[in-house]
């Protein structure tokens, strides 16, 4: 579940990812060179920053699609910067590229920022402890976390 | 069993099936009023009232819709009962008569969330969807008695994404041809599923927030208690397509009948239906953490049943 959700209908669309993120970047050319969508990939390898994908995203034409496969840390600032483009949040998709992950805790709906390969995984804000599910919602930008005593 | 439970299964069904079961309900309303009403209104207020954020959510752009799926709310209302409710359409808003709990209440075109004020007089769980992209989104519900998901995490999200946890709904491609099915509604012609599962407990509040409470209940069942205990819970899922905004109203009445309350052929076809039963489907559906005691339950209630040769 680890992957992007194909929005079909877009004037354009603008990949970006990283090594982590090659994965899911595959699975989304594949459904853009289907589909026969327009589209620009970037790599942003090592020495490419915030600036360097802020500058690319803004130089995009109105009703591009924009989906990034990056760091979690990256992707946070990478969303302020796509909405001060004015990139709608449905043009806009993320998937973390490395373990840390932003999780949705079911209880209490709190947002959390989490290496998920070093469990336990606690909510910082109820302070259960969290299986963390395949499931991702993009509106939320997180994966689906549910208290480890309903398993 | 009580005549106005909704049986799921056909007469001829002996086994587990994969398949978009919905048909055409036409003339039909999208609500139902039983002898529950009152009890499960009082209900749902003190969830709402306790955990908004939880039963209650929309995103802004669903406001015009969300007026239309409430005045049709109401029209169906007057239809079901007329001696119980009645609607006055003035321009711009409606005001909705409830005799059955002596309130009265007035929705404008643009107040926002009507779907938040038509849900405190329904038994149903509502939900909104709307088309972009080509696929069809949960953008706003009032919903107090979902069967193991978050209304909340769910908001915002995709038809194909929100049921990728189930087991086998990709099944030679179910999922595409559902979707198909979704965008083709037509508002002349809303259709109405009856989806199946079994709970331990009658709680009608099987959020996923709430897991830790009622999963519970799953260890509690033995053999002596499961026909009284295990329910066959039973959503009556409607869908209307809205003319004007062409959203989709999506309604869910959710019943109970206890195992008990089944007569000897039912038994036997729910028998036959669980033994069908794929291991995923089971787990998927909390079978299967009672599946023996269930399965004696059953058993030995078919042993009783069956007349001797």
């Amino acid at each position: 579940m680890n992957s992007f959700h194909f929005a079909a209908g877009h004037l354009r669309y603008l990949l970006i990812f990283d090594s982590k993120g090659a994965e899911p970047a595959a699975s989304l050319r594949n459904s853009l060179i289907n589909e026969g969508a327009e589209f620009k990939e970037l790599y942003a390898g090592s020495g490419r920053d915030l600036k360097w994908i802020s500058e690319e995203i803004s130089s995009q034409k109105n009703g591009t699609c924009l989906y990034a496969a990056l760091e979690t840390g990256l992707l946070e600032k990478l969303e302020t910067a796509a909405v001060c483009a004015g990139y709608l949040p449905e043009e806009i998709q993320f998937i973390p590229s490395g373990s840390r992950r932003r999780i949705f805790c079911a209880h209490c709906h709190h947002i959390s920022i989490t290496d998920c390969e070093n469990p336990p995984v606690q909510c910082s804000s109820c302070g259960r402890y969290l299986k963390v599910s395949g499931s991702r919602s993009g509106y939320w930008q997180a994966y689906l976390a549910v208290d480890r005593e309903a398993f | 069993m009580k005549s106005s439970f909704p049986y799921p299964f056909s007469k001829e069904q002996r086994t587990y099936s994969y398949s978009n079961d919905a048909y055409p309900i036409t003339g039909k309303p999208c609500i139902e009023v039983n002898d529950s009403y009152i009890e499960e209104i009082s209900y749902k207020r003190q969830l709402i009232k306790e955990q908004p954020g939880r039963c209650f959510r929309s995103l802004p752009h669903t406001h015009e819709a969300q007026y239309e799926a409430a005045k049709l709310t109401a029209e169906h209302l007057v239809n079901v009962s007329e001696e119980e409710f009645s609607i006055d359409v003035t321009t711009g808003g409606f005001t909705l008569y409830n005799s059955i709990l002596n309130e009265q209440v007035s929705v404008e075109e643009f107040s926002g969330d009507a779907l938040r004020v038509i849900g405190d007089h329904v038994q149903e769980d509502l939900i909104l969807m709307t088309e972009r992209d080509q696929d069809i989104y949960m953008d706003a519900g009032y919903v107090c008695f979902p069967a193991g998901w978050s209304l909340t995490f769910n908001l915002g999200m995709p038809f194909l994404q929100i049921h990728e946890p189930v087991p086998g709904f990709t099944h030679q491609g179910l999922d595409r041809r559902i979707l198909r099915f979704l965008r083709g509604l037509h508002a002349d012609t809303p259709y109405e599923r009856l989806n199946w599962s079994l709970s331990a407990g009658r709680r009608l509040d099987h959020s996923l927030e709430t897991i830790t409470e009622w999963k519970r209940e799953r260890q509690l069942v033995s053999p002596d208690n499961a026909g009284n205990k295990v329910q066959l819970r039973v959503e009556r899922q409607r869908l209307f397509r809205l003319p004007e905004t062409q959203a989709i109203l999506f309604t869910i009445h959710t019943h109970h009948c206890a195992l008990d309350e089944l007569d000897y052929p039912l038994v036997e076809q729910l028998y036959k239906i669980l033994e069908s039963m794929p291991r995923d489907i089971l787990k998927y559906k909390g079978v299967s953490e009672y599946e023996e005691p269930l399965k004696e339950y059953l058993e030995r209630k078919l042993d009783y049943g069956r007349e001797p040769s």
